[in-house]
């Protein structure tokens, strides 16, 4: 039994072997990864598995090597590169039916859908993370919560935040911790907290690994690159962890999203919360804030930060965002 | 030694267990076992754990543990190694252990 690491992108060959057994597998060519691993047996590739950083899939073993230790000896062939990136906490999707194995390897699920289930193993956990969440919120009922990346921080975030803030008695806003934005994630939640102060009953928080992050909802940060039909199947898994595994602990009974005219990906995740949300908690839609005939919005803010038309952001941000910004143009 | 990290050391093949090592903040020590064997030696097994970590000096840390029949040596083993991760120690001192035996 022979394990390399499979060099998809660069090996035909081995793209080919690769493409075979996912073909045979029923599982997409997901080239979204950085890391494959493959195990062969007499020159045959028996079985093989890639990372995203540090999200497993692709996992594939033929039927003649199933029940034989191959997929633990695949996992830890996978964990070396997680070890080097100092990942010590990682994700899997599988498929729902697999869920007893990958538990027997000590993978615990987060969340499943008809068609995928999302597990993970190690710390901090989703429960580590409900506790945090758990501490922060308050005795409220019938809360309304948002996500948003506020990258940054602008009156349309502040505009849906205040609407939701006359109507529920708590308003969590969760803002998404991946650092793949241009402002980083401690200023957006700075910017966010700065922007909601005179609001005494909105409460925010991190969104950690669990709320459209780079594990739930890999294709959000690729906007339209992804294939639709994969971005569904990760906004509806999204949708289903927040519902299941947050809703309940800071009592959310609604939630708010921005109308979304413009990004195709974004549309699908607010199309997927409705069908996921709904009877039990409800989803509000609220047409966007326009200014001047046009909406506002957080890309257009950046745009005007990149031509320097400082001048322009005034209407669209508010106070402390602009301070930040132009702060940072000075610098 | 104190945990500033999560870490995990082992795998889950056969013969083998998978620890996974995070602070507990004032919590002590809380260990979750998943074994095959748990019924049959599943006290002994978080016995070995415990008595690992009572020398190396953690008195906080969630653990969790696969274990796939792995025998008490190796249990120790993979035990210091995770928490050596853990605490950021990169120079392990396996000589210790012979002091415990002492």
């Amino acid at each position: 039994m022979l394990i390399k690491r499979l060099w998809l992108t660069k090996d035909p060959i081995q793209y080919q072997e690769w493409a075979d057994l996912m073909n045979m597998a029923g599982l997409a060519l997901d080239m979204q990864v950085d890391w494959t691993v493959g195990i062969y047996e007499n020159q045959q590739l028996i079985a093989s598995g890639s990372l995203d950083y540090n999200i497993i899939k692709c996992i594939a073993v033929t039927a003649d090597y199933q029940s034989e230790n191959v997929l633990s000896k695949l996992l830890t062939a996978l964990k070396e590169p997680l070890r080097e990136r100092q990942q010590s906490h990682i994700f899997l999707y599988t498929k729902p039916e697999l869920r007893p194995i990958f538990q027997s390897l000590g993978f615990a699920e987060i969340a499943r859908t008809q068609t995928v289930i999302f597990m993970e193993q190690g710390f901090p956990d989703i429960r580590a993370y409900q506790k945090s969440l758990k501490a922060a919120t308050r005795p409220t009922q019938g809360n309304a919560a948002i996500v948003m990346n506020a990258n940054p921080f602008t009156n349309g975030h502040l505009y849906l935040v205040t609407a939701a803030a006359k109507q529920h008695a708590t308003v969590y806003v969760f803002v998404v911790s991946e650092d793949r934005s241009l402002f980083d994630a401690a200023t957006r939640i700075r910017l966010v907290k700065a922007g909601v102060a005179h609001l005494a009953n909105v409460v925010v928080l991190p969104t950690g690994e669990y709320l459209v992050s780079k594990a739930t909802f890999p294709t959000y940060f690729l906007k339209d690159q992804a294939p639709e039909a994969v971005a569904n199947v990760q906004a509806t898994l999204d949708a289903t962890l927040f519902k299941e595994k947050i809703a309940g602990i800071c009592r959310i009974t609604t939630r708010y999203v921005g109308e979304e005219p413009l990004s195709k990906v974004t549309e699908i995740y607010n199309q997927a919360l409705k069908a996921v949300l709904e009877p039990e908690l409800s989803l509000i839609v609220l047409p966007r804030k326009k200014v001047q005939g046009e909406v506002i919005s957080a890309s257009r803010v950046r745009k005007l930060i990149e031509n320097k038309q400082y001048e322009a952001l005034w209407p669209l941000v508010p106070l402390t965002t602009y301070q930040e910004i132009t702060n940072q143009k000075t610098k | 030694m104190e945990i500033i990290q999560s870490a995990s050391a082992g795998t889950t093949e056969s013969s083998d267990v998978l620890i996974m090592i995070d602070s507990n903040g004032n919590e002590g020590i809380q260990i979750e076992l998943d074994s095959n064997v748990a019924k049959q030696f599943g006290r002994q097994i978080c016995a070995k754990i415990e008595a690992t970590l009572k020398d190396l000096a953690v008195t906080q840390a969630k653990v969790k543990v696969i274990d796939k029949g792995a025998l008490d040596c190796t249990i120790q083993a993979r035990t210091i190694a995770a928490v050596y991760r853990a605490c950021g120690v990169k120079e392990i001192d396996w000589q210790v252990i012979r002091s415990w035996n002492a």
